[in-house]
């Protein structure tokens, strides 16, 4: 699929990069018809954060649901959605407490806190402008 | 507009306490700083000012009933006193963060924070969505690459002001927000100035970085628009 990759400071193109999946029962696969670039990106954008290059930018996305994982019920295919920009769990001591822009466990790392999408420090997750996303 | 930025600039007014009838400064005229003075309209602020110098973003600010403040031309602490009585006022916004700079360009990541503490009055409040790191190797001065900031608390606690900051719970707000829009109440898409397919997102990153005369908000349609 095509997405936007960031190469290095104040250098962005458009590549195929492998194709956004299914990686857990919970994912739903979303088919991106909007991603706005941020001022946040532009952080990124300019080398000012320790976003990797490679990786592609992306978290105000919205778009339709084309494949929903087993764990899935409520979300149906051709749903449209928007999606928040944190990825949060529901259930742990920050996102019961409605923080889940803080969320323990959809953060690897054990020392920081919060999720997003295609987001320097915030998880290993691919960004949205791109023709498919992974939705945890 | 639901996945962040609507969002965001309303938790900026939210942590800030904005209450009907409030003065309020946001500093930035982004896409957030515009949302979060769309936010406080929506709430009923009396008097919404917004601290920029991009001249396409404080028009934007202007035409959804905020006062255009450009920095490059006077003294935003001074308008923003001028305009409440020499009081300040009684909320503030911090929609910048830590890439702040004056005219010239030069970085100065504590410009918006200690404006803001200045221009908002004994015992307001103050919402900090601008990005703020706990390193900047790329930072100006040897403070910043430690993601420290000449913050002045002496003020800050002087007045006795209440600050909160970090990034917005989208979940928090986006089903009220999207009800708002639903309702015809809101239309935050009013800064959205150019629609992209996905193959041009270089020339959009370009532009909007550069803050070309324009570029408010660029919106990327992958599927095709």
């Amino acid at each position: 699929m095509k997405a936007v990759v960031y190469k290095g400071p104040n250098d962005v193109s458009v590549e195929e990069i492998p194709d956004a999946k299914i990686e857990h029962p919970a994912d739903v696969l979303v088919r991106i018809t909007s991603a706005n670039i941020c001022g946040s990106d532009l952080h990124m954008y300019e080398g000012r954060t320790s976003f990797e290059p490679g990786r592609s930018f992306g978290h105000e996305n919205l778009g339709e649901v084309v494949e929903t994982g087993p764990a899935v019920s409520k979300v149906k295919v051709g749903d449209r959605v928007v999606l928040p920009f944190n990825i949060a769990c529901g259930f742990c001591k920050n996102c019961e407490r409605g923080f889940t822009n803080y969320c323990l466990t959809m953060q690897p790392e054990p020392k920081l806190a919060g999720a997003a999408y295609g987001f320097a420090d915030m998880g290993p997750y691919q960004g949205g402008q791109a023709e498919y996303l992974r939705v945890p | 507009m639901l996945a962040d930025i609507f969002p965001t600039g309303w938790h900026a007014t939210e942590m800030a306490g904005v209450y009907p009838g409030d003065s309020v400064v946001i500093y930035g005229a982004g896409p957030v700083g515009l949302m979060a003075a769309y936010s406080a309209i929506i709430k009923g602020a009396g008097k919404v000012m917004v601290v920029d110098r991009q001249n396409d973003r404080l028009k934007l600010a202007e035409e959804i009933g905020a006062i255009p403040v450009n920095d490059s031309e006077v003294d935003p602490v001074e308008f923003v006193k001028d305009q409440t009585l020499g009081f300040g006022a009684d909320r503030g916004c911090e929609c910048v963060g830590y890439q702040a700079h004056d005219p010239g360009g030069t970085e100065h990541p504590n410009m918006t924070l200690n404006r803001l503490v200045d221009s908002v009055r004994f015992v307001g409040g103050l919402g900090v969505v601008g990005v703020f790191l706990p390193q900047d190797p790329g930072g100006p001065d040897k403070l910043e690459q430690q993601g420290q900031v000449a913050f002045d608390y002496g003020n800050y606690w002087f007045k006795g002001q209440t600050m909160g900051s970090g990034q917005c719970p989208v979940k928090k707000y986006n089903r009220a927000l999207r009800d708002l829009i639903a309702g015809g109440k809101a239309s935050p898409s009013f800064l959205v100035s150019h629609e992209l397919p996905l193959d041009q997102a270089p020339e959009g990153y370009k532009n909007f970085d550069s803050r070309e005369d324009g570029w408010t908000k660029v919106v990327l349609h992958p599927a095709g628009t």
